[in-house]
């Protein structure tokens, strides 16, 4: 209630006119206006909360996967159709760091786990899923970087089925289609306090107070991921006003252009790949461990590549700022459709005969709302929401 | 435009693909089998591959819709098989005697084929109305984004009208219809034979088509420089929708094809099918509507013969197959075998 | 009345303009050029011309009919054909197939015609069931000429026909031109190769930085000195 006020407050106060300043604000209105409907409609507070939080780290996690994008195209203009592959390498990776064998089979009782595992901490899993991601991108860059921009697409797609072949079919590495459960959150054990007890983390002889609440833990969640998006977006802005910045956004405009001038073009792009995998690694890292379960399905080319692309167009290609708020505008109308879902029955009868709600409703429907959505801001507003109108526009070719 | 040059690249290529088919047929156990099995899905490819080869060089850009819509006239036909072999006996009582039932089967998948083909085309024409046609003067990249945007689109609006599970196709129930033609140690049934005999004859008709009539001409001239076709007189818009027309109803045939060689079909068998198709374009160089053709073969075969002897690679990988092609023909030779030297990026 | 016309024409590509008030003429029987230094925005003049290019300001006039704004395949029917600088031919059609497509508005038969082109082109005789891709630089030039004429038309229009020509083909290409111009088809042309298309044309104009700066006859620019300078390298 008293965050609904304050942000209230804020609103009310701000004055500037800016269309940025007004999409911004007016996003944060709209939450505003929906919580407090929310109180007023009697919804339990932590319902809302919980449910807050989770759409927040949903969207924070989405704007981290955009910011890698963003580097690779919007920056340098790699049409990079395999972002699930980086996402879900980063997801398995940081998940067989991580997982502790002994814990698997907790609460879920199920049985025989093939894979290894090695029980480390979250920031190694977070590292590794980053370090191998980037790997990932090396291999790929090799084979893809030097076609030009549509044969780069349908190759990259390519990839991530690849991946997600070989997650599906090799158990021994990956427990196959069955999925990895269970997955331990970072410092969970440490500062949630439980019902059972349980022995306290130490770190220099010191003991971490076990004080969280297990229904405020996302809220820590929230702000690990919320530092991931910080690192990662000042880094990225640095960079983007570095040499290596100006010669990639030289690459994407030209690329004969920038050839001739003497930059090795091949050295650059490969570069904004692996810059821009390392960033999906991570995402994937802080999904599995949000999620706390991974599986090929992580793989998903509709939401983990298509509602990306999707974000960074509507957001601003090229822009971080526009990066995030395009992740978190879509991530809205992404979850929001599930009410959708929540709110009629699983099947519904019709003259012509039963449709199955989640399947034929539902899902198709949140899928062709986004679309149309992209196809708008292709034809009527190419440069999203942020985006500055380029002087050279990549988007439109004049016949001279 | 240079003379023909001594070639190596292509004649090194030409030469594997050629060893390649020798060693599947004499040196692969059941070769003769796989490598028919591999005409049988090299054909269905071809039907597919044509239209995306066209679509790719007249409208400039690759066409990620292209699966779903093949899929859509797929289940188009689906829906109206069933139909079919509800009413016909209806309307005419003879066939709807036992003995007659090849013969109805036949005939209602024969037009339910031609229906779901012109569901196809005018989906096709209505996504390139609504919006392809506001983006003509686009970057490739725009319209790759935007068709990867539809081809969502349709796969979801398959999903919405007919549901998640699998189809099959009112052929498929009959045991009496196959035939087993055994050529040396070739089993071919009835349905095999089918498939590569309608492909081919649409592929010559394809031929004829483009060869001798003032359309077909047309079509080619586009192919080659859609400006100069401009100005020459020819009105492209016009030309546009016959290349969609033409891309879409081949597809849609290919999907049915799909649906009664393979059993079922779901809503997302085009994605599926895509990547195959894909490579076959680029191996046999786009816009060359025979080297679509040839890169189906070619990609059919490898498919399937290269996945199923080695057993120790799960058949799950087969599309990996055709990938793999793809990316080595793009690092070698990107415009394909039948292409020319490099178009105008 | 003029043939050809356009008048005070103001047009560009959506970034700015290329062209401000230009005007050119044609008459009927003549040659005219247009030669200036590279980007004066020549090749815009004919885009324009031909409905390539819808000019902001200003309007195209053919023989008393405004055509500003239709499209080239409207056009050609009226009775302009023209040839692009570079990739004038349908290098994978047949010779003959090129004529065909170039004939492709026609009603009638066009291989009456085809005979009547190739009596201009008489070496193209023995190429007609060749790809055009597989020919010589000079060939293909004549068959794209050749494919523009094939609807009779009253107006060719040439952009820089002897581009990329060795200097022997430069001077047979411009030979036959004077032929074509014999036959009643008036001409138009851009020309890099400023000082074989006056010696050529009845009429001149020169244009820089997207204005009219000269206009005189073809022996009048060539005589011209400044403009011999400035433009004609001499």
């Amino acid at each position: 209630m008293l965050s609904a006020l304050v942000g209230l407050a804020l609103l009310l106060t701000q004055k500037t006119r800016s269309k940025r300043a007004i999409v911004f604000w007016g996003t944060l209105g709209v939450w505003v206006v929906l919580l407090l409907i929310g109180e007023w409609g009697g919804v339990p507070s932590d319902l809302m909360y919980s449910f807050l939080t989770s759409f927040l780290i949903g969207a924070g996690i989405y704007s981290v996967l955009t910011l890698g994008l963003n580097v690779q195209w919007g920056y340098t203009g790699l049409f990079n159709i395999g972002v699930a592959g980086f996402f879900g390498v980063g997801a398995y990776v940081s998940t067989i760091l991580v997982q502790d064998p002994a814990k698997m089979s907790l609460g879920s009782g199920l049985e025989g786990f093939q894979a290894h595992y090695f029980n480390l901490p979250f920031l190694v899993g977070l590292l590794g899923a980053m370090g191998v991601a980037g790997l990932t991108a090396i291999v790929v860059g090799f084979a893809t970087l030097r076609l030009r921009t549509d044969y780069l697409a349908i190759a990259t797609i390519g990839i991530s089925e690849i991946l997600r072949l070989i997650v599906s079919n090799e158990p021994q590495l990956t427990e196959g289609t069955r999925g990895i459960p269970n997955i331990p959150q970072p410092f969970h054990q440490c500062i949630v306090h439980d019902i059972r007890p349980k022995a306290p983390c130490e770190l220099f002889g010191w003991q971490f107070p076990q004080f969280l609440d297990p229904a405020y833990y996302n809220w820590f969640y929230l702000l690990v991921v919320l530092a991931v998006i910080f690192v990662a977006f000042l880094s990225l802005e640095r960079i983007s006003r570095s040499p290596w910045g100006r010669a990639l956004r030289a690459i994407r405009e030209d690329e004969d252009a920038a050839q001739s001038l003497g930059k090795n073009n091949f050295r650059f792009k490969m570069q904004s790949l692996i810059v821009g995998a390392v960033i999906m690694g991570a995402a994937g890292s802080l999904w599995a461990h949000f999620v706390k379960f991974v599986s090929p399905e992580i793989f998903d080319p509709v939401s983990r590549t298509f509602l990306i692309w999707v974000m960074l167009i509507v957001g601003g290609t090229g822009n971080n700022r526009g990066a995030i708020l395009g992740a978190f505008v879509m991530w809205g109308v992404w979850v929001s459709t599930s009410f959708l879902n929540n709110v009629l029955p699983p099947t519904l009868n019709t003259p012509l005969g039963n449709i199955d709600v989640a399947a034929q409703l539902f899902g198709p429907l949140r899928v062709m709302a986004i679309v149309v959505i992209l196809e708008l801001i292709l034809l009527y507003r190419p440069r999203g929401l942020l985006g500055e109108e380029k002087t050279t526009s990549t988007m439109h070719e004049s016949k001279a | 435009m240079k003379h023909q040059q001594s070639d190596p690249v292509k004649w090194i290529i030409w030469g594997l693909i050629v060893v390649g088919l020798i060693w599947s047929l004499f040196f692969v156990k059941n070769g003769p089998q796989f490598v028919a099995n591999g005409v049988r899905l090299g054909s269905i490819l071809m039907l597919g591959a044509i239209g995306l080869s066209l679509t790719y060089k007249i409208l400039n850009f690759a066409n990620f819709a292209h699966g779903d819509i093949l899929i859509f006239g797929a289940y188009g036909a689906f829906s109206l098989d069933w139909l079919f072999v509800d009413v016909l006996p209806r309307l005419i009582p003879t066939l709807g005697e036992a003995d007659h039932a090849a013969l109805l089967r036949w005939i209602a998948l024969g037009l339910a084929t031609v229906g779901g083909a012109a569901f196809a085309v005018v989906l096709s024409l209505l996504i390139d109305k609504v919006l392809y046609r506001r983006m003509r003067r686009s970057a490739a990249v725009v319209l790759v984004i935007a068709s990867f945007g539809m081809a969502l689109f349709v796969r979801n609006l398959v999903q919405a009208v007919w549901g998640v599970g699998n189809r099959s196709f009112a052929m498929r129930i009959r045991p009496p219809m196959l035939l087993d033609v055994g050529i040396g140690t070739i089993k071919l049934t009835t349905i095999h034979l089918v498939t590569i005999a309608v492909s081919l004859t649409l592929v010559v008709l394809m031929h004829l088509f483009l060869k001798y009539t003032k359309t077909g001409k047309a079509m080619r001239a586009m192919s080659d420089n859609s400006d100069l076709a401009r100005v020459s007189g020819i009105n492209t818009e016009h030309m546009i929708r016959w290349t969609w027309a033409i891309g879409s109803a081949l597809s849609a045939v290919a999907g049915v094809f799909i649906g009664i060689n393979f059993g079922i079909i779901t809503p997302n068998t085009g994605n599926l099918v895509l990547l195959p198709l894909f490579s076959a374009v680029i191996l046999g160089g786009i816009g060359s509507p025979y080297g679509a053709m040839l890169g189906a073969l070619v990609i059919g075969i490898a498919q399937t013969v290269l996945v199923a002897p080695v057993t120790s690679i799960s058949s799950q990988y087969k599309p990996g197959v055709a990938f793999l092609l793809m990316i080595i023909m793009l690092l070698v030779r990107p415009q394909g075998l039948l292409g020319e030297e490099e178009r105008r990026g | 009345m003029p043939l050809l016309e356009a008048q005070s024409i103001t047009a560009g590509y959506g970034g700015g303009d290329i062209l401000t008030e230009v005007s050119v003429r044609l008459e009927q029987g003549e040659i005219v050029s247009l030669i200036g230094p590279n980007g004066a925005g020549k090749s815009t003049v004919m885009k324009t011309i031909f409905g390539l290019l819808t000019p902001r300001l200003g309007d195209v006039v053919l023989l008393d009919e405004s055509v500003k704004g239709r499209s080239p395949d409207e056009i050609v029917k009226l009775g302009i054909s023209y040839v692009p600088q570079t990739e004038n031919v349908f290098p994978s059609l047949t010779v003959m197939e090129n004529m065909e497509i170039g004939a492709f508005t026609r009603k009638d038969d066009f291989r009456p015609r085809v005979e009547q082109v190739m009596t201009l082109f008489p070496d193209l005789v023995k190429f007609l069931g060749k790809k055009a891709g597989a020919l010589s630089g000079g060939q293909r030039q004549m068959v794209a000429m050749g494919r523009a004429l094939m609807l009779d038309p009253k107006v060719l229009m040439l952009d820089e026909p002897s581009a990329g020509l060795a200097p022997k083909l430069v001077d047979e290409i411009f030979d036959k031109i004077k032929e074509v111009n014999a036959t009643g088809v008036s001409i138009l042309m851009v020309e890099q190769n400023a000082k074989a298309a006056l010696m050529l044309s009845d009429r001149g104009y020169v244009l820089a930085t997207g204005k009219n700066r000269f206009e005189d006859t073809g022996k009048g620019l060539l005589a011209n000195a400044e403009i011999g300078k400035l433009y004609l390298g001499g």
